[in-house]
């Protein structure tokens, strides 16, 4: 019976040890599988082309080798485009960042009529990104549009917005700059709703207040969904692509070209697949170093409790 | 426990590692082997059909329609050009009774070739197609067009065509395209702003003569602006074509690329000067727009846009030549779309779709095209059909655009291919637009359109070829 008894334990065992990962291979297989099918052979197969000479049409795709990351870092234009991208990127960030964060902090007063202010601010986020290049196409229009009526109350031309260099880069940030506003400011809006209201009391008693509240404590606490919309942010601004197109087509020239821009340009336009991949695989190194710059620098000064 | 909920994020942790390396692999083998193989050319380019290549997927068709060759379109065009080509369809449809056709809208002549391009991956494809002007050479290159001198007899051949619109459907001396919606840029000008200022009303014939124009156009206040003369679009390219050959240049001759020679200088220069110096004329981001709303008392666009302009705005439309400059007569480039069949595993569908193409090039439903779209008559006899004439008679503005025809001409080589197109429109919205130095953008369009022929310049030399 001592030998059944001692024997019997491990089999059991075992067997619960393989039930488990068995369960879970089956369970998570179906996401596995999908992340792989439409992430990650896309993201392979892309780097892969990076490296050929391709027209999407011709039977093979040309081992060219190292040739078009050369080719591309040794164009003008690219470091053009990177600059636009910059400029897109990082004044769409902070620009939603500082007035997300002041218009959910106004949502979060009690004030009259404030769920309909909270729909109002996030409507623009449901638009599609084209819907909000057409809106403002006719805002910006310097001859009938409402930028003629505001330049116009100031004894001012309006400004080319859409169709000269100096401008159209601008043209698309506002665009999405207001698109992205009520997304952010409802984040900060939900955030704000959420801080731990003895903290905020027991600073109030050590005597802070106004800009000292709001900067040593409000802040800091706020500082993961910050940390948060900057992530998402850099990533979403830096992929937007219908605003660009239904605004200004990147143009002139390329003044409003940013790198997903040139992406699709050089794939569906010139149809130089190569090239094409190679600025993805650029921007998708960029974007994950800064990431992951953001992760280790950012991401320490984060606050979680 | 401990011990056994580590094992555990441990054994998930190869689990998941060992499955993405597995997923990895996978994807890693299949690019390497989707590099060669899903758009594999013709074992026998010579072939009139292509294995494998099935159509793409058919809108439900009517009962009425069952049992037939179905043949499926795509066409770039949307609204009233679109329904118009389906009535064509309809017509076709109910003349016989062994073929269905059925038109599909792509949204433009660009998503076209996009999802064509797309489709060939998928091998599943339509069995005719509208390209513009001359961007059908990559599929030509890939094998993946139908020659048609085969399907041509006594009633139909390139010989019951415009023979304007016949060189651009032609490589190496074999038909793959024929034309359909052909077009050619015109002058539209607010007739009822020219004749309220004595302003001659058949319009300015040169751009010496719009300038000349243009300060008394400014001087009607339109919403607190003064009416400009002329505005430029930011994809002009086409209608630079014709501005080139105005000047007396041309973006190349043959395979030769010109566009920085003397004559395209003074042309941007002259434009700078007019829109910059002499605030005569501006950049618009859609001059059709601005045109139809009253803003600007010019504008171009395409023969096409001839019906919706008639249709939409509140003035006297007119349409005039293309101004000239150095040149008597300014030559206009020929654009619009052709129709090609796309080769694939079934030559019944092959010839059904030839059976359309004939059906369309009839005199009586190419005048019908024209009447219903603003496209030119694409078919000799069409041109004077009765139809035709009437349209002539009771708007003068279509009589302009048919006569036009007697100027157009096949685009320069060096702007068949699309990098190139969208480099020359680029270069003059920098003009237009931000008045770029004319040398300097020039000079970079100059290097584009010179890389471009000759990374296809062999391709070229056997589409001229004959």
């Amino acid at each position: 019976m001592s030998t059944v008894d001692l024997s019997s334990p491990p089999k059991v065992r075992r067997s619960g040890q393989w039930r488990e990962p068995l369960l879970f291979v089956l369970l998570v297989l179906p996401n596995v599988a999908v992340i792989v099918i439409f992430a990650y052979y896309p993201a392979i197969y892309n780097f892969i082309l990076s490296f050929s000479n391709w027209d999407f049409l011709t039977p093979r795709p040309e081992w060219v080798g190292l040739r078009n990351y050369i080719n591309v870092f040794n164009s003008q234009q690219f470091y053009g485009v990177l600059w636009n991208t910059i400029i897109f990127v990082g004044v769409a960030l902070v620009a939603t960042l500082v007035g997300g964060l002041a218009i959910g902090t106004l949502l979060s007063q009690r004030l009259r009529f404030s769920g309909f202010t909270r729909t109002m601010a996030f409507a623009p986020h449901m638009l599609p990104g084209a819907a909000v290049g057409i809106l403002w196409l006719f805002m910006f229009d310097p001859r009938y549009g409402l930028s003629r009526w505001l330049f116009s109350l100031v004894g001012l031309d309006s400004p080319q917005w859409t169709t000269t260099s100096d401008w159209s880069i601008w043209a698309i940030t506002i665009a999405y700059a207001w698109q992205r506003l009520g997304f952010v400011a409802i984040i900060y809006y939900s955030a704000i709703q959420e801080l731990p209201t003895e903290v905020l009391e027991a600073a109030k008693m050590d005597g802070a207040t106004g800009l000292r509240l709001a900067r040593s404590v409000a802040l800091p606490l706020l500082s993961p969904v910050t940390f948060f919309l900057i992530i998402t942010g850099i990533v979403s601004s830096a992929q937007a692509f219908d605003i660009i197109a239904t605004l200004t087509n990147g143009g002139p020239g390329t003044s409003s070209s940013t790198l997903t821009w040139m992406v699709y340009r050089e794939a569906f336009i010139d149809f130089d697949v190569g090239r094409s991949a190679t600025t993805a695989t650029v921007l998708f190194l960029l974007l994950a170093g800064v990431t992951l710059i953001q992760a280790r620098t950012t991401g320490k000064k984060v606050h979680y409790s | 426990m401990t011990q056994l909920d580590l094992s555990m994020v441990s054994s998930r942790r190869t689990v998941l590692g060992g499955l993405s390396l597995l997923g990895l692999g996978a994807g890693l083998g299949t690019a390497l082997a989707g590099c060669g193989s899903p758009n594999a050319a013709p074992e026998d380019a010579g072939a009139t059909t292509r294995e494998g290549f099935s159509q793409a997927a058919l809108p439900s068709i009517p009962e009425k329609y069952q049992g037939r060759t179905n043949v499926l379109a795509w066409f770039p065009w949307t609204g009233g050009s679109f329904e118009a080509a389906e009535r064509l369809l309809t017509k076709f449809n109910d003349s016989q009774d062994e073929i269905f056709a059925v038109a599909e809208s792509q949204g433009g002549f660009v998503p076209t070739n996009q999802k064509l391009t797309a489709a060939l991956q998928a091998q599943a494809v339509p069995d005719i197609v509208a390209f513009s002007d001359v961007k059908w050479l990559q599929f030509y290159f890939a094998g993946a067009l139908s020659e048609l001198d085969r399907f041509f007899d006594d009633e139909w051949s390139l010989d019951v065509y415009v023979q304007n619109f016949v060189k651009e459907g032609v490589a190496a001396g074999k038909t793959y395209v024929v034309p359909f919606a052909r077009s050619t840029p015109l002058f539209y000008y607010n007739k009822s702003r020219y004749t309220e200022l004595g302003l001659p009303e058949e319009g300015p014939t040169t751009w010496d003569d719009l300038a000349e124009f243009a300060p008394e156009l400014q001087t009607i206040d339109v919403s607190g602006k003064p009416l400009m003369s002329f505005a430029f679009g930011p994809v002009d390219n086409w209608f630079g074509q014709a501005e080139a050959w105005a000047w007396g240049g041309a973006f190349s001759e043959g395979l030769d690329v010109t566009i920085n020679e003397d004559p395209i200088h003074d042309w941007l220069n002259w434009q700078a000067k007019f829109i910059h110096d002499d605030n005569f004329a501006y950049m618009a981001q859609e001059p059709g727009t601005d045109f139809q709303a009253g803003v600007t008392a010019g504008c171009h666009g395409s023969t096409g846009s001839l019906m919706g302009f008639e249709s939409s705005v509140d003035f006297d439309l007119g349409a005039a030549f293309l101004l000239g400059k150095v040149e008597d007569t300014t030559k206009v480039p020929t654009g619009g779309g052709g129709l090609a069949i796309v080769k694939s595993e079934s030559e019944e569908r092959q010839n059904a779709a030839a059976e359309l193409m004939r059906f369309l090039a009839e005199p009586e439903n190419a005048a019908t095209w024209h009447v219903e779209t603003g496209y030119l008559p694409i078919v000799n006899e069409a041109l004077e059909s009765e139809e035709v004439l009437a349209l002539r008679e009771e708007k003068p503005n279509f009589g302009v655009a048919v006569d036009q025809l007697a100027n157009a001409q096949t685009a320069d080589e060096a702007g068949w291919y699309d990098t190139s197109t969208v480099a020359v429109a680029e270069a003059l919205a920098r003009v237009y637009g931000d008045n770029a130095d004319v040398a300097e953008v020039l000079d970079e369009l100059e290097t584009i359109m010179v890389e471009v022929v000759e990374d296809h310049r062999d391709e070229l030399e056997e589409v001229l070829s004959s």
